[in-house]
């Protein structure tokens, strides 16, 4: 089951979405649940990170699609994202806010097939690399590949992307077990490292991006080893 | 490039990496394989 948003102020073009999304299921046996919004601001005011797809029109009111789907990324890096709008110049701006893709009106079923296709493909290929972090004042849902160690500070852990640091309350034992199969080990009492970041080792410390973590000397060989079955291991 | 120093009881690990690296680490996406030195971990 895949969870759409459908976010887009015109009630004729929403109904006609859920119409082709309908027709989607029936054709390829596939199963969505499906929410509509009618506008940026109240999809994105007590947004959780639960859309596996939102399909968002460009201009709504109160807050159009693109400034919504800036807002969105700041708490979801991975939800595929299809602008769907008759505004072309603005949908290929897409990039910036990491779009999938786009649907120009009025929607034809053919275009909107290749697309919803395109995006349930990527679904399936992300699903099991998602992480939801319970930030201070939203939930965030990242991609672990991006994140490329996690550090515990006062009660709190701290995931360190090359974009941003995500702050949530947890535990670094907890997590640890969850990211063991996606190749992180421990280097210390406080750090959890994505060894796909390590570009260096000496005695005493490990570079991960451009930052230097202590290494200590009781995780020293377990960690070696972890980053030789990493080398020699599964991608 | 990945740079990791090892100590001489490490020797194992600087051979499995080294093999491995030469290996595979193309496809990872490193440019160039260990840098070994004498450190004492």
């Amino acid at each position: 089951m895949l969870n759409i948003a459908i976010v887009e102020d015109e009630k004729s073009c929403s109904d006609i979405i859920k119409k082709y999304i309908d027709r989607f299921q029936d054709i390829y046996g596939e199963s969505f649940r499906c929410s509509v919004f009618s506008n940026g601001l109240e999809f994105i005011d007590e947004y959780r990170p639960v859309y596996d797809i939102i399909f968002m029109d460009i201009k709504m009111p109160l807050m159009d699609g693109m400034e919504t789907a800036r807002r969105l990324r700041e708490a979801d890096t991975e939800t595929a994202l299809i602008f769907v709008t008759n505004m072309a110049r603005y949908a290929i701006q897409g990039y910036e806010v990491q779009a999938l893709d786009f649907i120009l009106k009025p929607v034809k079923y053919d275009e909107f097939e290749m697309k919803l296709k395109k995006a349930v493909k990527y679904c399936l290929g992300h699903r099991d690399d998602m992480i939801a972090i319970e930030a201070k004042d939203m939930i965030c849902r990242i991609s672990v590949r991006e994140i490329m160690y996690v550090e515990v500070m006062d009660h709190s852990l701290l995931y360190h992307t090359p974009d941003r640091i995500y702050e949530s309350y947890g535990q670094l034992k907890a997590l640890e077990d969850k990211l063991i199969p996606y190749h992180f080990a421990r280097c210390g009492k406080s750090y959890l490292v994505n060894l796909k970041y390590v570009s260096e080792v000496t005695a005493g410390s490990i570079l991960v991006g451009n930052d230097k973590i202590p290494l200590s000397r009781r995780k020293r060989k377990e960690f070696l080893q972890a980053l030789a079955d990493y080398m020699g291991g599964g991608f | 490039m990945i740079r990791v120093a090892v100590t001489e009881d490490e020797k194992e690990y600087r051979d499995k990496l080294k093999e491995y690296l030469e290996r595979y680490g193309k496809e990872k996406g490193y440019t160039n394989y260990v840098e070994y030195s004498d450190c004492r971990g």
